[in-house]
């Protein structure tokens, strides 16, 4: 566009300066951004997860549950605070589920009950309730109780968990009966924790 | 980019050149020939911006933050005039979003991470190099430490002369980096959920 123009005449000169000029201003002027921004929105996720002390269970021996008279049962045997569960129990989901199901003491020699009217009376089974209670903290429920008497578990939000646990058996009853059958009886609480965010 | 600038504004000579006609044609006093000199001067507008199709993602999701991770955002400038990088951080972490109150310390609801910018330019040397800088996300406020935080006059002074142009392919890749560590141990834990940051980045030319 710029160089060594030929001029032929005095108006093709005037014409052509005057488009080369045209064509310069425009370039001088041509519009040019000289910002620009951009947001950027960044996101990522925390996984809800609990961790607890050594899993799988540890046994609890109650001992010799019988009352005074025969057959009959000591409560005070069974109702019991078995103290700290193993470890601290820390869930980071604020949504966090802990459920504990209560499993009858069950008389482990004796499979069924006797048949016959004269049978009637006794029992291999022992109902009890059993509650856990967070002796820390949690931002929801602090405490969850089942009772052997109905089937499944009881589960209640707990949400955020730092915090120790303990163990109470309450309420226990001999099942449909008044004279518990002689034998090895044994039961079970079985406690949940499930992450939930 | 000096050199650039020197063809921008230097001057343009156009010699226009007459063509010798017999004088009697024209009617004019005889001359064998003639010339005129224009000096014509003109700039190049100074463009700066992200290049097409380099701008930056708007929306990175950065994953899990359970363990140490970093993840890569790539960007491509295009400044043809020395240039300025800024970057400034919303909340200065990556807080969650739904934020409880009243917690206790052994859980936390704020990730800290860091920004590494890496530029790819081209010196006034003519060089090609990167320019590479970390700063913790928490000083990418206003007036924060980082030499690339925006400060109060709402520039950073991080990149120096050097200008990046979108054909110049043999520059580096620029990129930010965006980098967090493991929780600590025995330290809070973090609570649960998505967490979330809005950074937001600029380029300037260099008036």
């Amino acid at each position: 566009m710029v160089g060594c123009l030929k001029i032929e005449t005095g108006e093709s000169k005037m014409k052509n300066l005057l488009i080369a000029a045209t064509a310069l201003a425009t370039l001088a002027s041509a519009p040019a951004f000289a910002q620009q921004t951009e947001t950027i929105d960044l996101t990522a996720n925390v996984t809800a997860s609990c961790t607890a002390g050594p899993t799988g269970g540890f046994t609890v021996p109650l001992g010799d549950i019988t009352g005074s008279g025969v057959g009959t049962l000591d409560t005070t045997k069974v109702n019991k605070n078995l103290g700290s569960l193993a470890g601290p129990i820390v869930c980071n989901g604020v949504n966090s589920k802990l459920s504990v199901q209560a499993g009858a003491l069950t008389n482990q020699d004796v499979g069924a009950l006797p048949a016959g009217s004269g049978a009637a009376g006794f029992s291999r089974t022992v109902d009890f309730k059993a509650t856990i209670n967070l002796t820390g903290y949690a931002s929801g429920a602090t405490s969850v109780a089942d009772s052997s008497t109905t089937a499944g578990d009881t589960e209640v939000t707990v949400g955020l968990i730092s915090s120790g646990g303990n163990l109470v058996l309450s309420d226990s009853v001999i099942k449909n009966g008044t004279t518990l059958i002689a034998g090895d009886y044994a039961g079970d609480v079985v406690i949940t924790l499930t992450p939930d965010a | 980019m000096k050199k650039l600038t020197s063809l921008g504004i230097a001057a343009l000579t156009v010699v226009l050149c007459g063509a010798a006609m017999p004088a009697a044609a024209q009617g004019l006093v005889p001359v064998t020939s003639t010339s005129l000199e224009f000096n014509v001067t003109t700039t190049i507008a100074p463009r700066c911006g992200w290049a097409a199709g380099g701008a930056p993602a708007a929306s990175v999701d950065l994953g899990s933050l359970d363990a140490a991770g970093s993840k890569d955002i790539p960007f491509e400038v295009d400044c043809n005039t020395p240039f300025l990088f800024t970057a400034t951080s919303q909340k200065s972490a990556l807080v969650r979003q739904n934020l409880m109150i009243d917690l206790p310390a052994s859980f936390i609801q704020e990730v800290e991470y860091r920004v590494n910018v890496r530029l790819g330019v081209r010196n006034e040397d003519g060089t090609a190099t990167a320019i590479t800088e970390t700063c913790q996300a928490a000083t990418l406020s206003l007036e924060g430490m980082c030499p690339f935080a925006m400060g109060s006059s709402g520039l950073s002074n991080f990149t120096g002369e050097a200008v990046a142009t979108s054909a110049d392919t043999a520059l580096p890749q620029s990129r930010l980096r965006v980098t967090w560590n493991d929780p600590i141990m025995g330290g809070p834990t973090r609570v649960a959920g998505t967490y979330s940051d809005v950074l937001t980045i600029s380029v300037h030319a260099k008036s």
